[in-house]
């Protein structure tokens, strides 16, 4: 139903370990997740680790989580564009009231768990945003 | 450009625990064959638009499945285009018949959905957006429409009675429709005060998750002269437009308008040779309350901001210049994901022929269908005209 395997997670390692996005040589533009060709048409972009900062554009709430998440639930998703440009879809963290959160609110990453997969129950981990100006809960 | 629309079918919508994916694809099929008086030999080519059979039925080939069914040796293929599979299955079958490789196409639309768990179902139905991102931080789709309500709704002052009118206004519609899944009128309060699904969307702003299927015959021009010439009225699509955006919802340059709509509209009214002002009644993709607010702007029917205050006005509803979602839309009508676009064009088709009883929309001319795949991935739109 679901990915069992933790494959593609490894492969994706950089990407949801350190925000390994890219940056196009041309045109100087970022981009999250890793993109194969920039708008400007050039097809050389290097991989750049991303600050991890940014702002809260929308966030929302999920009480119907999907099957992998029905544990976590319920949390919260945010729509956040980086300092270098770069939206990203993620979840924030340390957040048990929506109405702590606010358009325009600065944000930064913090590593924590997502869900485990597959038969041996592999752990995925990955970033999501807390509020820049809080400390992580350990 | 001109497709006659011979013959269209569709299932009732809803939780129908005892039919399964072919009983509904078989129903809706055969339903069209007897709505355009042909035999299945007459079919030159067949196209199915579905998502999720494979994962929600563990059946693929649903190609093979339609011809099977018929009997038949033609070409049958499935397309797939996540909420959108049924629309670009009727843009497949005008191009078929527009190339010359047709005469007489069948197109379908169908979905078995309510088998599973609504969490496995939530899983599935991921798959429209991005896999790698989207999904793995578990963003629903209700989540994604949720994060664009909130954008939209702070940007033009939307209130959430405005937005929780779209709800009502379907539903006042759906009940008026035998076909329709949920067939009782909500009030503005029953939105708002009901399950919270991803807040601000509360599950009266989600569409439901329903199992049906539904039917079209296309045909050339000259054939439908020939051979319907003693049986019924064909109506005619004049326009058809398809567009694209990101597949990451945060990939996009705007969240107040998906612009995939606004050129796939813009195609079918160059083509239909029509403005936006001609249109006497819409389908359009209400997947979520939202998304006709959009919609409604993105197809250059209210101005930027307007479409809030035009709903709570009444001037999407019965009695105004703009009908839409007669039908109940996909919140009452249902949302078979594949079968969607399909029963948006049965329900235009019906209208523009006056065959729509209590729904019926008076002096209806010209029809539009607007149908989209994931969050303005894909975006299909189609006209249709009387002759």
């Amino acid at each position: 139903m679901f990915q069992s395997s933790p494959i593609p997670y490894w492969r994706r390692q950089k990407e949801n370990f350190c925000l390994q996005g890219c940056k196009c040589t041309k045109c100087s533009k970022f981009y999250y997740p890793k993109k194969y060709l920039c708008t400007c048409g050039c097809e050389k972009l290097d991989p750049i680790i991303l600050n991890g900062t940014g702002t809260l554009l929308s966030f929302t709430k999920i009480n119907l989580p999907p099957a992998e998440f029905v544990g976590m639930a319920p949390y919260c998703i945010g729509l956040i564009v980086l300092d270098e440009g770069p939206k990203i879809i993620s979840q924030i963290a340390d957040c048990d009231d929506i109405n702590d959160l606010k358009i325009g609110m600065p944000v930064k990453t913090v590593f924590r768990k997502y869900y485990s997969c597959g038969k041996d129950k592999i752990i995925n981990y990955g970033l999501k945003f807390i509020k820049a100006n809080s400390h992580p809960a350990q | 450009m001109k497709i006659a629309v011979i013959g269209a079918a569709c299932t009732k919508f809803g939780e129908l625990w005892t039919k399964s994916l072919q009983d509904l694809l078989a129903e809706s099929q055969l339903k069209a064959l007897q709505d355009a008086q042909l035999k299945p030999n007459q079919i030159d080519e067949i196209f199915t638009g579905n998502m999720c059979a494979g994962m929600f039925s563990g059946q693929m080939h649903l190609g093979g499945m339609a011809a099977q069914i018929l009997n038949t040796k033609c070409p049958s293929t499935t397309i797939e285009g996540a909420c959108a599979s049924g629309s670009l299955a009727i843009r497949a079958g005008i191009m078929a018949i527009e190339s010359g490789q047709a005469q007489v196409v069948m197109v379908n639309g169908v979905e078995k959905m309510t088998d599973l768990d609504s969490s496995i179902i939530t899983t599935g139905l991921m798959g429209a957006g991005s896999q790698e991102t989207e999904h793995f931080v578990g963003a629903t789709f209700p989540a994604l429409n949720a994060l664009i309500a909130r954008i939209y709704m702070s940007e033009f002052r939307l209130t959430r009675e405005q937005l929780a009118q779209v709800s009502v206004k379907n539903h006042k519609h759906g009940a008026l429709n035998p076909n329709a899944h949920f067939r009782r009128e909500v009030s503005i309060q029953d939105v708002i005060n009901s399950q919270m699904i991803a807040d601000p969307l509360t599950i009266f702003d989600c569409p439901p998750i329903s199992d049906g299927a539904a039917s079209l015959i296309l045909a050339s021009p000259e054939f439908a002269k020939k051979y319907t010439a003693k049986k019924t009225i064909p109506v005619y699509i004049i326009g058809s437009g398809q567009a694209c955006d990101t597949l990451n919802l945060s990939q996009r340059e705007s969240y107040t308008e998906l612009v995939a709509s606004q050129l796939a509209a813009k195609q079918a009214y160059k083509m239909a040779n029509v403005t936006p002002e001609d249109i006497n009644i819409a389908e359009l993709h209400d997947g979520f309350s939202i998304m006709e607010i959009i919609s409604l702007e993105d197809l250059g029917f209210f101005k930027k901001g307007q479409a809030g205050k035009a709903t709570e006005l009444g001037l999407t509803t019965f009695g105004s210049k703009l009908v839409v979602n007669p039908s109940g839309g996909l919140k009452s009508k249902g949302h078979p994901v594949g079968a969607t676009g399909v029963s948006q064009a049965y329900e235009i088709v019906k209208q523009l022929k006056g065959e729509c009883d209590k729904r019926q929309v008076k002096n209806a001319k010209v029809g539009l269908t607007h149908n989209i795949g994931g969050c303005g991935t894909t975006a299909v739109v189609h006209i249709f005209a009387q002759e």
